[in-house]
């Protein structure tokens, strides 16, 4: 089981959850984690992705009316109210869902040479790749901090901190996500959105970041 | 009837199609039944009685829906 120790991650699990009960499917998949990166309109990845929390439902309950149009079923409007939609319990991952999150996991912690790592920064300009990497080298010494040099810091310190390292930690939900092929559920939802994962990808880790 | 006919009969050849309208017909019973069972508590339905209409035990729908 994956722990659920950070907040960021607590987070994006909770939304998901939301996405997967509303949608009435009872396991976390990876279309659920997209919509749930859409939660925060404002976030990294959602502004990567550029598209709305709304637009994206509305394609993934439009991809389901299709596919039951083609074996000739008429279905209304689909999608609950949000007052209906029960998030007490986190439903069990799809096994797509599983790997991404633990993708996710490895980039978070700095297990740089995972084959999505390698392939992202083959496809990376040469530029863009060293000024992302030497990012990374600032941020991961966090990790290592002992809690009394953490004590130690003012509070404001301490809060950016945990800004900077949610915002890492949802884009490599992100970049996690995009690694992903049809006819797995997010990279369905993403081609019916007309979004290009490579293009996403180029945004989250480009030099203009 | 074989079910290489059925999947004739249906008309969709692409399993990504297929599969996709079970998930959404799953999906849409679920959302049926939610909206159905809250009407029902509304108007009085007991956990069994809801239960019982739907075939399945009084104590996985209070599990399910329960405040």
């Amino acid at each position: 089981m994956i722990k659920l120790a950070d907040d960021a991650r607590k987070t994006l699990l909770t939304w998901a959850t939301e996405e997967a009960r509303r949608r009435g499917d009872r396991r976390l998949g990876t279309d659920h984690l997209l919509l749930a990166l859409l939660h925060d309109p404002d976030s990294g990845p959602a502004r990567a992705l550029g598209v709305d929390l709304e637009s994206a439902r509305a394609a993934s309950d439009a991809l389901d009316r299709a596919a039951l149009t083609a074996v000739g079923i008429e279905a209304g409007p689909f999608g609950l109210p949000a007052t209906q939609v029960s998030v007490r319990r986190m439903p069990p991952l799809t096994s797509g869902a599983r790997s991404v999150l633990k993708r996710t996991i490895e980039e978070a912690r700095g297990a740089r040479e995972t084959g999505s790592a390698r392939e992202m920064r083959g496809e990376r300009k040469e530029r863009g790749a060293r000024e992302t990497r030497s990012a990374q080298e600032q941020e991961t010494p966090d990790a290592r901090e002992t809690a009394s040099a953490r004590e130690q810091e003012p509070q404001g310190a301490r809060e950016m901190r945990r800004t900077r390292t949610r915002r890492i930690e949802t884009q490599h939900f992100l970049l996690a996500l995009l690694t992903r092929e049809r006819p797995d559920p997010a990279a369905e939802l993403l081609a019916a959105l007309r979004v290009d994962p490579k293009e996403v990808r180029a945004r989250l880790t480009g030099p203009s970041r | 009837m074989a079910p290489n006919d059925l999947t004739a009969e249906i008309g969709s050849g692409d399993p990504a199609v297929g599969l996709r309208a079970v998930g959404a017909l799953r999906r849409l019973a679920e959302q049926v039944e939610a909206s159905y069972v809250a009407l029902a508590r509304e108007q009085g339905w007991s956990w069994e009685q809801i239960g019982d209409a739907l075939g399945v035990s009084r104590q996985s729908m209070h599990t399910k829906y329960g405040k």
